[in-house]
């Protein structure tokens, strides 16, 4: 799911399915437990790769 | 289910030696003056080496324009630190077998550490470090968990049916199933196969790269794996991103757009790789 030749834009649309499954994977997000708590870079992280699969979502014509 | 440290000795000792020309070459990972000529020779003794050496030199993560056949066309072609990542990589896929564990995919392991190895790489290339010793430590940094697969297959089948139940991270998986985990393994592996102090110092902090004396390959794995866990390049279901430490992240000074192209970078050159590793 490359997003290739695009660069960083803000508010392209996630599908729900790539949304859900990056939330899974940053699931300990939605914990309270300060040992887990979510960092500055894991929150830019996340950030980033939500911007990424975006951009490679609306690239293949993918509606969220 | 509890692991002693012995039982962590007893199992690494059970494993398969690394040829010695990969022990040589891991223990001069950061010098320049091997005699390329009597690499080339001690490395096409070892046929099944030089045959995956050569898959891998192919591969299009490394570029080369022309079909390399011989090791000496690797090294002339790719250069000796390249090419002796490459032969690295290649004996140490076929030091652990597969199919230990039912419950662990070999496979999936090797896309994790293939695509931490590249994207090592590409932190280190724009961070002016060591793009050879990044790509060399994102490739070791989970071999702990093939040395708990291989020698405690059926513990770690508990291990990962913890993490399932728990939605949990593999070390804390680990820890509370085995009361070691795979750092403390890849340390122990490091020592016995003799790696160098750096790589073994990148393996024993790549999930603790704040810990004073860490340094900064342990700093440039930890945001590798991180990016990799987050790109969702092993398709493990279960997998989860580790925690990121922000001073790590921050120590790689990178933007946005930065980041965006290592995503893009990682994502295309790891796949071929992963599949000769996993072979």
């Amino acid at each position: 799911m490359s997003a290739a030749g695009q660069s960083p834009a803000q508010d392209a649309p996630l599908p729900a399915a790539v949304q859900a499954r990056i939330d899974q994977l940053f699931r300990h997000h939605l914990r309270e437990d300060p040992a887990i708590a979510a960092t500055t870079a894991m929150q830019a992280l996340r950030r980033y790769i939500e911007t990424y699969r975006g951009q490679a979502a609306t690239q293949a014509g993918v509606r969220p | 289910m509890k692991l002693a440290l012995e039982q962590l000795a007893e199992g690494i000792h059970d494993l398969p030696s690394l040829p010695v020309v990969v022990m040589d070459l891991l223990g001069t990972l950061e010098q320049d003056d091997v005699d390329v000529s009597v690499l080339a020779k001690k490395v096409s003794l070892d046929p099944a080496l030089t045959a995956k050496t050569l898959r891998l030199a192919n591969a299009s993560a490394f570029g080369l324009q022309v079909k390399v056949t011989t090791i000496q066309q690797a090294l002339t072609f790719l250069g000796l630190q390249t090419t002796r990542n490459l032969i690295t990589a290649a004996a140490l896929s076929g030091c652990f077998p597969s199919g230990r564990c039912a419950s662990f995919d070999d496979k999936a392991f090797w896309r994790h550490a293939s695509a931490t190895a590249i994207c090592a790489r590409g932190l280190a290339r724009r961070m002016r470090f060591n793009q050879d010793v990044a790509f060399t430590a994102g490739l070791l940094h989970d071999l702990g968990q093939l040395v708990l697969v291989c020698s405690h297959p059926d513990a770690y089948g508990a291990v990962l049916a913890w993490r399932k139940a728990h939605a949990c991270t593999l070390l804390d998986a680990e820890r509370a199933v085995l009361g070691v985990d795979h750092v403390d393994a890849g340390v122990a592996l490091a020592t016995h196969w003799h790696f160098s102090d750096t790589m073994r110092q990148a393996i024993a902090r790549h999930h603790a790269p704040e810990t004073p004396g860490a340094g900064m390959l342990a700093a440039i794995v930890h945001v590798a794996d991180a990016i990799v866990h987050a790109l969702d390049i092993a398709g493990d279901a279960d997998e989860l991103v580790p925690p990121v430490s922000t001073v790590a992240w921050n120590a790689m000074g990178l933007n946005e757009e930065a980041y965006w192209y290592l995503f893009q970078e990682t994502e295309r050159q790891c796949g071929e790789m992963s599949a000769i590793m996993s072979a």
